[in-house]
């Protein structure tokens, strides 16, 4: 039977344990062993703690003398000094005005100047004579007397602009002159009259045009709607959307640009060397013309080779065999592992030939050219499907049918090969066998498997050349 | 010098804000004004006989609450401002003399003054006042001010919109760097009093008799809602009709301070019958519990359509008022003046003023426009001209911008014009 006091009971009993192992805990943790000789009674005073916080009231020490009535309050013995009420001087006025506060009978001090007159700052507008004016000053339809007005509404104002303009008598010359134009006068007298006084003045100048233009503008956009406040909201989200579009198709472009310079590289070691092949880049990507190829060029990069595969590459001291070169990176995936071996096996060659240099060498190319022509041909595919969507929209919409040329189809291949009648003229491939035929693209369950972490072209099955989805339209863009 | 203060010089200077419903009186450096008389006087013409029993007409001005509220006849209620200006000189004059004597206990000839103005005052006016305060009263400073300035600085800003609500008007006043915007004030004539006549008139369509408290002799407890059971007092003098409005007023004034509030955002009819309701006690002994009239009442100067029998044609209502004054400023001084909003008058102290004219101008003014209300306690949006005035009269800044007897003895009474702004 659970007895309630024992419950309340053992709870206060674990509190209280608890409290007691913090005590001593804190106890123990005051830094401050018993010195030696120091009385128990003395020591615990020191360190006692009240929920954790020593007691100091046992350290202080305390007046006894006043019992517990307040101290008093501690002034100073001397008799109180007077205060009298004195005139005083105000430098900063100039009709001699005598007023009167009260000062400290030993603080009197006359010939001390106001403490507030320092205060008197004043902004000086530059003046001109009849002279200066009527050489320099002129101005189209701004009289002497309206110039000296303005000048006289910009001293007693500070130059402070709205005012200047709110108070300036608008009636008294009979123009009515806007904020720009008072600047726009007031600006110019001043900057002829320092070009006049010192020559190495800085021009200050004041564009009437662009202030007037800025303040319409201003107001405009002020006075919105809220439809129009909408209205902007979503052109600036449509403008984004576009902006993401055009940033995945330069992407897209730029892997494709990296496949085709690829193919120019792969004669040479898997580092590349830029200045042998970079005419020729340059030729394809003229050829090209690809959309944003401006922003292309600026980021490509000829020396990274992402494609390629890169080879475990021994460095460093100490002897290693030469087959070990051969050696296959771990990180390729398995379709890539497995169209190299298809190859190789079509091909009728070695899988694991004998580790002499050139063999080591040739072999390494070899198998990167595999890769490369695996991702070429993937890209092809994708461009041919494009085209295929293309074609049968453009026919839909009225067009004349056309059909693909066979030259551009990759993805039905004759596995046997070539006809011959393709092996003549100029640039047609130089042997009938097609050896990207024997490569397998990504197959439908592998669709988001891709080591090159690039957005998997639509896999074959899937795609329908007549709907539209945004898949489509992204892919469109990128052939264009 | 007077220490204490940071920046502070005491020169026992007078602050005077003359307002339409009451004349505030105080010396500069003080917290709250310390005389607080109400801007109607009771002139009283009578009959004397003099020495040699001769019929002589005398006109007596009774200034001051517990003076003119005594009940007499012939004494008419008259009030010196008009339209947020000095109007009846004359009776101002006694004013002044009435606060230099009876509530300063002082001699004009010894303190500076101050006064405050309306932002739309005359030249005219100012430059009465001016010859005024130093031909009669000769005092030794003076200066004006206008008094959205004064409630800027009380605020301790130096730029805004004050949005003024007062008894006679409201108006929104644009201050930039210290100076108010003159062109760009906007005002119209709904405030305290118009509120004051709707209740009136709620009252007559209930039914409620409004019976003035120097008639009553005594009254008994009744239940809410009861006819009221009250004896007139006997031996009242005939009283003027004035006298009886003005009394009438009072006790409306009392009514609306008590009981009227205002919504958030514009209301709705459901949540009018849904607000608690707020009873008041009648002079007469008539109690009532006000329900919807609290709400609909002040609902008045927000939307002009609440209010009964009044061509609102020509009236603006209050988000109206401060929406117009800010457009009509330079573009680039627009975000500075709302973000800056400052409220004051004392009939702005209506619950819910402040909620709702901040809910009002959101709508009005572009989404991105910082808009910040600042509305001080009720004992400073009251006094807010006297108190800004308090502090500018004892700062040691402004010492040396006092206009003195000999300039004015020198610049004649236009000086006014050139130095005050």
């Amino acid at each position: 039977m659970i007895d309630a006091k024992s419950i309340i009971k053992s709870d206060g009993g674990e509190q209280r344990e608890k409290k007691g192992d913090a005590t001593k805990q804190r106890r123990s943790e005051f830094q401050l062993p018993r010195p030696e000789g120091m009385q128990r009674e003395l020591y615990n005073l020191l360190t006692a703690t009240n929920a954790g916080k020593l007691k100091l009231d046992a350290i202080i020490s305390s007046r006894t003398k006043d019992g517990v009535r307040l101290a008093k309050l501690q002034m100073g013995k001397r008799p109180a000094r007077r205060w009298l009420w004195t005139p005083f001087d105000n430098q900063a006025r100039e009709d001699g005005l005598k007023l009167s506060h009260w000062m400290r009978e030993d603080r009197i001090n006359p010939s001390q100047p106001y403490v507030f007159a320092k205060f008197n700052k004043k902004f000086e507008v530059p003046s001109f004579n009849d002279d200066e004016y009527e050489e320099h000053l002129r101005m189209a339809d701004w009289t002497k007397e309206e110039t000296r007005y303005l000048f006289e509404v910009c001293q007693q104002f500070d130059l402070r602009w709205p005012i200047v303009y709110d108070r300036y008598d608008q009636t008294k010359f009979g123009q009515r002159r806007s904020m720009e134009d008072l600047k726009e006068r007031y600006y110019a007298v001043v900057f002829e009259l320092s070009m006049q006084r010192e020559s190495a003045y800085e021009p200050m100048g004041y564009d009437a045009e662009h202030e007037r233009k800025r303040k319409e503008q201003l107001t405009k956009l002020w006075d919105r709607t809220p439809e129009e406040w909408e209205e902007e909201e979503q052109l600036i989200a449509e403008l984004e959307r576009i902006e993401v579009r055009k940033r995945e198709r330069e992407r897209k472009a730029q892997d494709l640009q990296k496949l085709i310079s690829m193919t120019d590289m792969s004669p040479a070691s898997p580092s590349g060397s830029a200045a042998s092949t970079s005419l020729k880049k340059g030729q394809i990507r003229q050829k090209l013309g690809l959309s944003s190829s401006a922003s292309m060029s600026s980021s490509f990069n000829p020396e990274v080779s992402v494609t390629q595969l890169r080879f475990s590459e021994f460095r460093g001291s100490g002897a290693h065999l030469r087959s070990q070169e051969m050696k296959l990176p771990t990180n390729i995936g398995l379709k890539k592992l497995k169209n190299i071996e298809t190859v190789i096996d079509k091909m009728k060659l070695e899988m694991n030939p004998m580790g002499a240099e050139d063999i080591v060498t040739a072999y390494n190319d070899f198998r990167s050219d595999i890769v490369l022509l695996q991702e070429l041909k993937a890209t092809l595919q994708t461009a041919e499907f494009d085209l295929e969507s293309l074609r049968t929209r453009y026919q839909q919409q009225g067009g004349q049918p056309f059909e693909i040329e066979p030259r551009m189809r990759v993805s039905i291949l004759p596995e046997g090969g070539l006809s011959s009648a393709f092996l003549e003229g100029p640039g047609a491939p130089t042997s009938s066998r097609r050896i990207s035929s024997y490569l397998e693209l990504l197959s439908k369950t592998d669709a988001l498997n891709n080591p090159r972490k690039r957005k998997a072209p639509p896999p074959p099955g899937t795609i329908t050349p007549s709907s539209s989805t945004p898949d489509l339209k992204r892919t469109r863009k990128s052939v264009l | 010098m007077s220490g204490g203060v940071y920046g502070g010089d005491e020169v026992s200077g007078i602050v005077f804000d003359a307002g339409s419903h009451s004349f505030r009186i105080g010396f500069a450096g003080e917290e709250l004004p310390n005389f607080d008389i109400p801007s109607v006087a009771g002139i009283h013409e009578y009959e004397t006989n003099d020495e040699n029993s001769i019929m002589r007409r005398e006109k007596k001005v009774h200034i001051g609450t517990t003076k003119m509220t005594v009940p007499r006849s012939n004494c008419e209620m008259k009030n010196f401002m008009h339209d947020g200006m000095i109007d009846d000189w004359d009776l101002f004059e006694q004013m002044l003399d009435f606060a230099y004597k009876d509530c300063l206990r002082t001699e004009s000839q010894y303190h500076p003054v101050l006064f405050s103005e309306s932002a739309w005052n005359e030249k005219a006016k100012r430059e009465k006042l001016t010859e005024l305060m130093f031909e009669k009263y000769n005092v030794p400073a003076f200066f004006v001010v206008k008094n959205a300035v004064l409630t800027a600085f009380s605020n301790g800003r130096t730029a805004g919109l004050v949005v003024d609500s007062g008894a006679t008007q409201t108006s929104a006043v644009p201050v930039f760097d210290g100076y108010c915007v003159t062109h760009a004030v906007v005002r119209s004539p709904i405030g305290g009093d118009l509120i004051c006549e709707q209740i009136e008139k709620m009252l007559a369509e209930q039914k409620i008799d409004l019976v003035p408290t120097y008639k009553i002799k005594s009254k008994e407890e009744v239940n809410e809602n009861e006819p009221p059971r009250w004896t007139e007092k006997n031996g009242l003098p005939e009283v003027t009709e004035s006298y009886d409005k003005y009394m009438r007023k009072q006790i409306v004034e009392d009514l609306a301070q008590s009981i009227l509030q205002l919504c958030d955002s514009p209301i709705d009819v459901e949540s009018a019958e849904k607000l608690p309701s707020s009873p008041y006690g009648f002079p007469n002994g008539f109690h009532k519990e006000f329900l919807a009239e609290r709400i609909k009442v002040p609902e008045g100067l927000f939307d002009l359509k609440y209010l009964r029998d009044v061509d609102n044609s020509t009236l603006m209502n209050v988000s109206q008022i401060a929406s117009t004054a800010c457009g009509m400023c330079d573009i680039d001084i627009r975000p500075n003046l709302y973000s800056n909003l400052l409220v004051t008058g004392g009939n702005s102290l209506i619950l819910g003023f402040t909620e709702r004219l901040n809910h009002d101008l959101a709508h009005k003014c572009p989404p991105t426009v910082r808009l910040r209300l600042s509305a001080p306690p009720p004992a400073e949006r009251r006094f807010g001209p006297w108190i800004g005035g308090s502090i500018l009269a004892s700062v040691g800044t402004f010492q040396q911008m006092w206009i003195s007897k000999t300039e004015y003895e020198d610049g004649g009474r236009g000086i006014v014009e050139k130095k005050c702004p």
